[in-house]
């Protein structure tokens, strides 16, 4: 047989890797070009009206982290938007390419990729911006230094949250943004009661029914020994629970979003 | 080259296949017949992995289908009844996917657009249903793949263009290839598919060499409906009845495949026992 005769590594190989991005790349190439013309177009636009307000140090940076969360959810939701088409999903499902190569370029390109080519496009239309604010209006906002400590955890954290959109975009067939946004708010009311039923049964004494009584805690140690714990001790389950919570959402809620849609990736049947 | 043991499968609570049994070997047009939904374009995606057995096994070049596996993809080319073409051009679109199939033939390519009268320079969403259908025959074809899978591949062609669709899809076939043809439209695939495949009930309930079958079968016109014992199944025609009979001469009829096909439906029992005793 013809195919057993094949060497390449079936499982990545970085020509085909490559070539998953170049055809990516040419087939969305008119929603690339509109996304670029919308992102240069209000970067121009929100500079000119801004100019007339001056002395904003920040304004450069904000802006490009509100087009980059917004505009980067909406376009991670659409990810995997092709795998939910009866039409489109047969090219797709059936190109040579391994389920890891597919489902990384897919990845990097809403991620990291989506981050740098926003960046890019940014930073050029926001030098013709204040080029053109300042002969106009003799005005100019700074630009901002994308290697700042600021800007790269801005990034970062894009790149965190993004994976629940990327999830959201396996799963759901259609709406995946919205839906996405309505999990989440979900999840948010669910935490909030949990946190509040914790509290409820830690604090009990203070409560009558479930209204909260007028007691105040009005410093540690007012709490510690309320509590029957010493100051230190109160301080270390604060500071753990504090860790806890960062390292959840630094180091694994990405990588636990990106092994959970790709399990569903693998699944999916069209 | 494809083999399909005890495959299960359903939608829902829905059961189309139980142990559903099937081996396509190459140098073969395999013609897929059957009812609306008995399930033939469900059978190509479970070879072509876009749907998973829910029982049993499937294999493809000794590959598992649902494993998606380059090596098996790059084998594999199919083309659906409802397809989607990005809108390229021609030439762009053989430059982006065509290195995703090591075996490409550029120039086999070339000369299937110019049977089909097709311009390399011309957009593929501006050309119509049935052009659409020959690019991607061509391309399908040029791409060496070991399995070529159509679903309706006539729907939507012009008259001329179904001849032309025929002389290539016979060029296509070479000693380690298959082509897997499913249709309705027999009329269009009659001395062009062999053997033929027909779905029924969840499983394979025929599954013969045209050969094999005028050398069992024979299929004639008759003035009146025959009475006689040899007689498998009869239909009133314009001028009379046409008639399977079992095939005890050694004479050989030219196989309608249409009257066939309604033969087996209706009396495959019978059929299949003539088959299995080899008259």
């Amino acid at each position: 047989m013809r195919a057993q005769g094949k060497k390449r590594n079936e499982y990545f190989n970085p020509g085909r890797f490559f070539l998953l991005f170049k055809r990516d790349f040419f087939t969305n190439y008119r929603t690339i070009i509109m996304t670029v013309a919308t992102i240069a177009g209000f970067v121009i636009f929100a500079s000119a009206v801004s100019s007339l307000k001056q002395n904003q140090g920040d304004f450069h940076l904000k802006l490009y982290f509100m087009l980059l969360y917004i505009g980067g959810f909406i376009v991670t939701s659409r990810t995997f938007k092709e795998l939910h088409n009866s039409q489109k999903s047969y090219t797709y499902v059936t190109l040579p390419g391994s389920l890891l190569e597919k489902f990384a370029e897919r990845l990097i390109s809403s991620s990291i990729g989506f981050a740098l080519g926003a960046l890019l496009v940014y930073f050029i239309s926001a030098v013709i911006s204040e080029s053109i604010n300042h002969l106009l209006f003799g005005y100019s906002h700074a630009l901002f230094n994308p290697l700042s400590r600021i800007f790269l955890i801005g990034v970062a954290a894009f790149v965190v949250i993004q994976s629940v959109f990327l999830a959201g975009s396996v799963f759901f067939k259609k709406n995946s943004f919205i839906k996405t946004i309505l999990m989440l708010t979900i999840l948010a009311i669910v935490l909030s009661v949990i946190a509040v039923l914790i509290a409820r049964f830690v604090f009990w004494e203070s409560f009558a029914g479930l209204q909260p009584t007028k007691q105040e805690f009005n410093s540690l140690r007012e709490l510690s020994d309320w509590l029957g714990m010493t100051e230190a001790g109160l301080q270390l389950v604060g500071h753990s629970l504090w860790l806890g919570i960062r390292i959840f959402f630094w180091a694994l809620l990405a990588p636990l979003c990106w092994i959970i849609s790709y399990l569903k990736f693998r699944k999916i049947e069209v | 080259m494809v083999e399909i043991k005890n495959l299960s499968f359903g939608y829902g609570k829905k059961k189309l296949f139980t142990n559903l049994n099937v081996q396509l070997e190459p140098g073969n047009i395999y013609g897929l017949l059957g009812k609306n939904g008995v399930g033939k374009t469900t059978l190509l995606k479970l070879i072509s992995g876009l749907r998973y057995p829910q029982d049993g096994e499937c294999q493809v070049l000794n590959y598992i289908p649902q494993k998606r596996l380059p090596g098996l993809l790059e084998e594999i080319y199919f083309i659906p009844e409802e397809f989607f073409v990005p809108p390229m051009t021609i030439k762009n679109y053989a430059q982006i996917y065509a290195p995703f199939y090591p075996r490409f033939n550029h120039k086999a390519f070339a000369e299937y657009l110019e049977e089909f009268n097709l311009n390399l320079k011309e957009k593929l969403t501006e050309l119509s249903y049935g052009q659409k259908k020959k690019f991607l025959l061509a391309f399908g074809i040029s791409t060496g793949c070991s399995l070529f899978i159509l679903d309706e591949p006539t729907n939507g062609l012009d008259i001329p263009s179904k001849s032309q669709f025929r002389k290539i899809l016979a060029s296509a076939l070479t000693d380690d290839r298959v082509i897997l043809v499913s249709t309705h439209q027999v009329r269009d695939m009659e001395n062009l598919i062999d053997p033929i495949i027909i779905l029924d009930d969840g499983q394979i309930i025929f599954n013969q060499y045209i050969h094999d079958v005028s050398k069992h079968l024979i299929i004639q016109m008759d003035q009146d409906l025959p009475v006689t014992d040899d007689v498998l199944y009869s239909a009133k025609v314009l001028g009379g009845y046409v008639v399977v009979k079992e095939n005890r001469s050694s004479e050989e009829s030219r196989i309608d495949l249409e009257t066939l096909f309604n033969a087996v439906t209706t009396n495959r029992d019978r059929i299949n026992d003539l088959f299995l005793r080899g008259v």
